[in-house]
C-alpha cells in the first residue's frame, strides 16, 4: 500500500516521500538529512529521486542523497539543476516499478520555464505552481504561461490530491479572503486551515475541488472576484487580466 | 512618523529586493519568496 509522507524541510518546504513498507521515491529533497532520517527510521530503500524544477530549496539536497543511494533523478535538465540522469519533456512518462507507479509528465511554465509536474492516477506534485490557495510568483515567462499551466491542473480530476512544495495555505487564504470575502467555502477552508496549523500538521494534500472553489487564481471569471479588482482600478476584466492583476496584487500582499 | 515612513519604505524596498534576489536563486530569504 502506498503512501505520502511529508517530511517538513528547510523554512517552510514540504518534500513529499512515496513509500510502501520498502521501498520510496522522494519529491523536491530541498535537504538531505531529514529524509536520510526518514528513509533510515522507516528502514526504506530510496529507488528514485523526482524534482519539479531547479530552485536550491528544491534540488539541494539531492548530491548528499546520491552520496548514499545511487538513483536515477528524474526532472528536467539544466545548467542550475546538473543532478538530473532523466530529462523530462511534455509526454514522457516515469515508471517507478518497485511502487507500481507511473507518472505522466507536463510541462507548466510560469513560475520557471522549465517546471514540470508528475501526475499520477489520485495525485499530483505541483512543485511551486499551485499552492494551496494560491499559485507560485511568475519568475519567468508570462502571466499568460503561468494562467494556461495553472488551468491545465485546475482540469486535472476534481478528487485528485494536490501536493504542492510549501506550506503557504494560511497566508495565501489570507489573499483569497481579500479577494472574496463572501465565499462560503474559502472561510470553512481558513477555519480548517487555522486547526492544522494550531496542531501543527500540515495542510497538504489539497485537491482540485477544493482549489478551485477556494484558490483566487483558478477563479479569475468569478464577479466577485472581479469587482473587488475594479475597486482596485483593474480596467482589464478579460480573465488573463484579472489573473495578471490577481498575481500583482499577491506580490506586495 | 517621518522616520517611521522612511523605516517602512526601507523595508518594503529591502523586501523587493529579496524576492528578485530570490528569483535569481541565490538567497532565498523572503517570508513566502515563491508564491
Amino acid at each position: 500500500m502506498i503512501e505520502i509522507t511529508a517530511i517538513p524541510a528547510l523554512q517552510d518546504n514540504y518534500i513529499w516521500v512515496i513509500h510502501d513498507n520498502s521501498h520510496a521515491a522522494v519529491v523536491d529533497p530541498g535537504e538531505s538529512e531529514p529524509v536520510l532520517a526518514f528513509l533510515r527510521t522507516r528502514n526504506l530503500q530510496l529507488d528514485a529521486i523526482l524534482c519539479t524544477h531547479r530552485h536550491g530549496d528544491h534540488i539541494g539536497g539531492i548530491a548528499a542523497l546520491r552520496e548514499v543511494y545511487n538513483v536515477p533523478v528524474y526532472g528536467r535538465r539544466h545548467t542550475k539543476n546538473p543532478h538530473i540522469t532523466n530529462d523530462l519533456y511534455e509526454g514522457a512518462q516515469v515508471k517507478l516499478a518497485a511502487l507500481d507507479i507511473e507518472f505522466d509528465i507536463i510541462e507548466v511554465p510560469g513560475h520557471l520555464d522549465d517546471h514540470i509536474a508528475f501526475i499520477t492516477p489520485g495525485f499530483v506534485f505541483c512543485g511551486d505552481v499551485l499552492f494551496g490557495g494560491g499559485c507560485g510568483r511568475n519568475f519567468e515567462g508570462t502571466p499568460a504561461q503561468l494562467h494556461h499551466s495553472l488551468q491545465r491542473l485546475a482540469h486535472l480530476p476534481d478528487s485528485m490530491r494536490v501536493y504542492c512544495a510549501h506550506e503557504y495555505t494560511a497566508a495565501n487564504l489570507r489573499f483569497a479572503l481579500a479577494c472574496e470575502p463572501g465565499n462560503q467555502a474559502l472561510q470553512q477552508r481558513i477555519a480548517a486551515t487555522q486547526q492544522l496549523r494550531a496542531a501543527n500538521q500540515p495542510t497538504l494534500p489539497s485537491t482540485i475541488a477544493l482549489e478551485k472553489a477556494t484558490n483566487p487564481f483558478l477563479r479569475c471569471t468569478l464577479p466577485e472576484i472581479i469587482h473587488t479588482l475594479q475597486h482596485r482600478g483593474l480596467t482589464d476584466t478579460s480573465e488573463l487580466g484579472v489573473f495578471t492583476a490577481l498575481r500583482e496584487w499577491k506580490n506586495h500582499f | 512618523m517621518k522616520l517611521l515612513a522612511i523605516q517602512l519604505g526601507y523595508q518594503k524596498t529591502i523586501a523587493k529586493l529579496l524576492v528578485m534576489i530570490a528569483a535569481k536563486g541565490v538567497l532565498i530569504y523572503s517570508a513566502r519568496p515563491f508564491g
